[in-house]
């Protein structure tokens, strides 16, 4: 065993060229991003979460949420709308192309379209026929837009209206990507389930809010305490087989809080560069909560 | 104990001087070449078929001249739509570079006509032209640009090669909205001259 140096050189030689294909090319390749200002919002995307909602990070971590849970929306394809934007001058030249693209159409549903333009034409066509669909119009004075739509499992399950990419991340530390899927995707989380109360009681007990959840509860998030005089402002509205006993309540620790604010600062709600798509400022409403507890 | 018949044995086999032990014996160049040939070649396999790698890049995108292609709305981004402007009917004397030509074309390039809160001054400045003496960063420019206000019929166009001019060549200024391209056509529809810079300064920079 006199061949020391040369076993150290070995070794080192073995580290060092993992150490390059598992550190060095990955940060060469995907590394230092940065923030980047997104035209349809007007503004640098990502932001840096801040607050609670990055304590909540370390909750969720903490309490294993990523052991069923996925944060990462993929995208198998993309395919594009084609839109009538404006008619032009020559209506019936027009509308003859439209029934030429689409077949489907009656002459009355083609003149419609021309007449109401900006109207959908045909949807869900390949790069290549949304090309020659346009090439089609060119000298017709009309104006065409081929909007890209993603498509995938994922998105058709309405977990996102994008495939994440590595600028989504940027301010994740570690990255909770997951990789398994016993619960819904949570990357566009915060856009579909809106509300507090919601997430804190499905917290306290899944089964508060949707009758057939596997999910575990978290009961060691709230606190039951003897309610006083005024009840808590915060107190969760529990009934029936939940409720606490009479002259008590459930109130959110801060990690439950800490936790919420992070899963609504989930959300990825407009394109980016990586991941193409129309943007039309859709904001969520109230009723999108009642729809998706039964996904849930 | 299990040691010394192994030592008998290795001692007929390869003489008595012989120790056990790790040498480093010589390795046939026969095998170095080969090893180098077949690195080229798998790096030459890997820069053939690999595709290279673009952080811009997701599948189920295969280059980033498609991602590029099929953004939204490129069509009626003002920004393309004003280069296109710029370019058949302000580059001929402000050049490609905005800097313009010394002597008889004054820079938007960096202009305090063009850098200011609103577009309102360059708006009518591109519709109806100028007249006469102006001072552009400091220096004295005199000559007379006429208006374009029937050539840029539109009032996309004519937002849009405002929004290029004052987002080009390190100009940063905010963007003019089609909305305000009308107010300000309306404004000056039967001006028929052109301004002059004294007239333009009694004017507020934003549009009313």
């Amino acid at each position: 065993m006199n061949q020391g140096p040369l076993l150290f050189l070995g070794v080192l030689c073995a580290m060092a060229a993992s150490w390059m294909g598992f550190v060095l090319m990955p940060q060469v390749q995907l590394g230092n991003q940065s923030t980047r200002l997104v035209k349809e919002i007007g503004r640098h995307y990502p932001a840096e979460r801040g607050g609670l909602a990055d304590k909540g990070h370390d909750v969720y971590r903490a309490a294993g949420c990523a052991t069923c849970h996925t944060q990462q929306i993929r995208q198998t394809g993309f395919n594009f709308d084609i839109v009538l934007t404006d008619a032009g001058d020559f209506t019936d030249l027009v509308t003859s192309l439209v029934q030429q693209v689409n077949s489907d159409l009656s002459d009355q549903e083609a003149a419609n379209i021309v007449a109401k333009a900006p109207r959908t034409i045909l949807e869900g066509v390949s790069k290549q026929s949304a090309d020659s669909i346009v090439r089609l119009f060119k000298d017709s004075g009309a104006k065409i837009a081929a909007n890209i739509r993603p498509t995938g499992p994922d998105i058709d399950r309405g977990w996102g209206p994008r495939q994440t990419v590595g600028l989504d991340y940027l301010f994740d530390q570690p990255v909770l990507l997951g990789n398994q899927r016993i619960g819904p995707d949570l990357a566009n989380v915060g856009s579909r389930l809106t509300d507090r109360q919601w997430h804190l009681l499905h917290l306290y007990h899944p089964h508060t809010v949707v009758q057939k959840s596997i999910m575990p509860a978290y009961p060691y998030l709230f606190e039951t305490r003897p309610a006083g005089d005024v009840p808590s402002p915060d107190a969760l509205p529990l009934e029936g087989d939940f409720a606490p006993e009479k002259g008590m309540e459930v109130v959110p620790t801060e990690e439950a809080n800490a936790l919420v604010d992070y899963l609504l600062s989930l959300r990825i709600t407009h394109p980016v560069f990586e991941a193409p798509y129309l943007f039309t400022q859709a904001e969520p409403t109230e009723n999108n909560n009642s729809e998706t507890e039964q996904a849930e | 104990m299990s040691a010394k018949p192994k030592k008998s044995v290795q001692k007929k086999k390869h003489g008595e001087d012989r120790e056990p032990g790790v040498h480093l014996e010589p390795v046939p160049v026969a095998l170095f070449v080969i090893a180098l040939l077949l690195a080229f070649w798998g790096m030459m396999y890997l820069h053939t078929n690999a595709g290279g790698f673009n952080r811009y890049v997701y599948g189920p995108f295969e280059s980033y001249d498609l991602v590029a292609n099929v953004q939204p709305g490129s069509a009626d981004d003002p920004m393309k739509r004003g280069a296109d402007v710029y370019k058949s009917i302000c580059l001929p004397c402000h050049q490609a570079s905005g800097l313009g030509a010394p002597g008889q074309f004054p820079p938007l390039a960096g202009s305090d006509w063009v850098n200011v809160e609103g577009p309102n001054r360059i708006l009518r400045i591109v519709l109806n032209g100028l007249n006469g003496p102006i001072e552009v960063n400091g220096q004295s420019w005199s000559g007379a640009m006429p208006g374009f206000g029937d050539v840029i019929a539109s009032d996309e166009d004519l937002a849009a090669v405002v929004t290029y001019i004052r987002n080009t060549w390190g100009n940063e200024a905010s963007a003019c909205t089609p909305e305000e391209a009308a107010a300000v056509r309306a404004d000056s529809g039967d001006r028929g001259r052109p301004w002059t810079s004294a007239e333009l300064l009694a004017l507020p920079v934003e549009v009313q």
